[in-house]
C-alpha cells in the first residue's frame, strides 16, 4: 500500500460523510455572540452584588449621617405638626371662668363665680380651687395675692380668670392657670 | 427538484432524472473531478460517465444521500482516467494528498497488501472516531480535495489551524492503522 492507493481508497468512505463535508458550514450565529455578552454582563453583576454589602459599609457613615438628619428633621416636623394640631384642642377643650376669691384653706381656695365664661357654672356658684396644679409665676402671684381673701371688703377680695380642664368635679377645680385680674 | 424527486425520476426512468441531476449537481460534481484531473474534457467525460453509472444503478439502489452517491462514483471515475505522472508533472492537489497520505502509512516496508475496498473500511471506522469538525476538514481535504486555504476559508479558520489539525489527523490515522494490524 502506498499513498496514492490510500487517497484512493478514500473513495470508499461512507456517503454520510461525503455528505456531511459537503453540507454548507455552519456560521457563526449572532445569538452566539450576544450570548457571551450577556453571560459576561451576569458575571459583573453577581460580583458587583457579592461587594455590595462593603460598598454599603463603605458608603454608610456619610449616607447614615445624611439619612439620620432627614429622618430626624422629618420626626421634629412631625412632633411640631402634631403639637400645632394638638394645641387648638386643648385651648378649646379648657374651660375659662372669672372668679372672687373669698376664704383661703391651706392649699384651697373657696371662690364665687362671677363670671362663668365658657364653663358651665352659674354666677354665684361656690367653687374650691385647689392651687397644687398651678404652675408658674401665676402660681406665685396667686398664691401671694390669695392674702387679700381675708380682707372684709369683698371689693378687695382679688378676681382670678380660671382656665381647667371642665370634666373636674363641679366642686372643687384643680385650674391650668390662674391669671389675677387687676382690679382698678 | 429535491433530490427525492429526482430519484423519483429515475425509478419511473424518466430520462428527466439526468437533466434535473446535472442542474442541481452538474457543477459540484465536474468540480470534484477537475480537481482531481486538472483536465477540462476528462472532467466532463467523468460526470457524464457518472450520469450514466447512476442510471443504470438507480434503481434498484436508492440512494440516502443523493449527491454523495454521485459524488463517490464520479471520484472513483476521475481516479480512474488519472494518469498520475501527467498529474505529478503539472503538480495536481491530488499528488500532494497521496504525499501526505504516505505519513498515515506505519510501516512500507512490514505492510501488508490490502483490497481497496478493506482500506475503505478501516478509513471509515477510522472517520467514526473524530469529531465532526476534524472529520470535516479530514474529508474536505482527502476527498473531496480541497486546499488549505479553501478549508480554512470555508470553515472560518486560519490556514495554520487546518494544517495543524490535518497533522493531528494523519498521525492518529497512523496510529488506528497500527492497531488494526498494519504491523506484525
Amino acid at each position: 500500500m502506498n499513498g496514492r492507493e490510500l487517497v484512493e481508497a478514500m473513495s470508499h468512505v461512507d456517503e454520510k460523510y461525503i455528505s456531511e463535508a459537503e453540507e454548507a458550514p455552519r456560521r457563526r450565529r449572532h445569538w452566539q455572540g450576544l450570548a457571551i455578552t450577556a453571560a459576561c454582563l451576569a458575571l459583573v453583576l453577581v460580583g458587583v452584588w457579592q461587594f455590595r454589602p462593603q460598598l454599603q459599609k463603605d458608603a454608610a457613615p456619610a449616607v447614615g449621617a445624611a439619612q439620620y438628619k432627614a429622618e430626624a428633621r422629618s420626626m421634629e416636623e412631625a412632633a411640631l405638626d402634631q403639637a400645632n394640631d394638638a394645641a387648638p384642642m386643648m385651648v378649646s377643650a379648657l374651660s375659662e371662668m372669672t372668679v372672687r376669691v373669698t376664704e383661703q384653706t391651706g392649699e384651697a381656695l373657696l371662690c364665687v363665680v362671677t363670671d362663668p365664661g365658657t364653663s358651665d357654672f352659674q354666677p354665684g356658684d361656690l367653687v374650691t380651687i385647689t392651687l397644687p396644679g398651678i404652675t408658674g409665676t401665676t402660681t406665685e402671684t396667686a398664691a401671694s395675692e390669695t392674702q387679700a381673701p381675708n380682707a372684709p371688703d369683698e371689693d378687695s377680695q382679688p378676681l382670678y380668670l380660671v382656665t381647667f380642664l371642665p370634666d373636674q368635679d363641679a366642686a372643687t377645680i384643680t385650674p391650668v392657670q390662674l391669671t389675677p385680674i387687676p382690679q382698678e | 427538484m429535491e433530490d427525492g424527486q429526482i430519484i423519483d425520476l429515475y425509478f419511473q426512468r424518466s430520462e428527466e432524472a439526468i437533466r434535473e441531476t446535472e442542474a442541481a449537481h452538474g457543477h459540484k460534481l465536474y468540480t470534484l473531478s477537475y480537481r482531481i484531473l486538472l483536465n477540462r474534457e476528462d472532467a466532463e467525460e467523468s460526470v457524464s460517465d457518472t450520469y450514466l453509472k447512476a442510471w443504470e444503478s438507480i434503481p434498484p439502489t436508492r440512494p440516502t444521500y443523493f449527491y454523495a452517491y454521485l459524488a463517490k462514483i464520479c471520484r472513483f471515475i476521475s481516479f480512474g482516467k488519472l494518469d498520475w505522472k501527467n498529474a505529478a508533472k503539472r503538480k495536481a492537489e491530488v499528488v500532494e494528498l497521496t504525499a501526505e497520505m504516505e505519513l498515515c502509512i506505519p510501516d512500507l516496508s512490514r505492510q501488508r497488501q490490502l483490497e481497496s475496498q478493506e482500506l475503505g473500511e478501516l478509513l471509515n471506522a477510522f472517520l467514526g472516531t473524530l469529531n465532526e469538525e476534524t472529520r470535516k476538514i479530514f474529508m474536505r481535504r482527502y476527498w473531496y480535495a480541497d486546499s488549505i486555504a479553501e478549508i480554512a476559508q470555508r470553515y472560518h479558520l486560519s490556514e495554520s489551524k487546518v494544517k495543524t489539525q490535518l497533522f493531528r489527523t494523519r498521525n492518529a490515522l497512523r496510529v488506528f492503522l497500527e492497531k488494526e494490524g498494519y504491523t506484525p
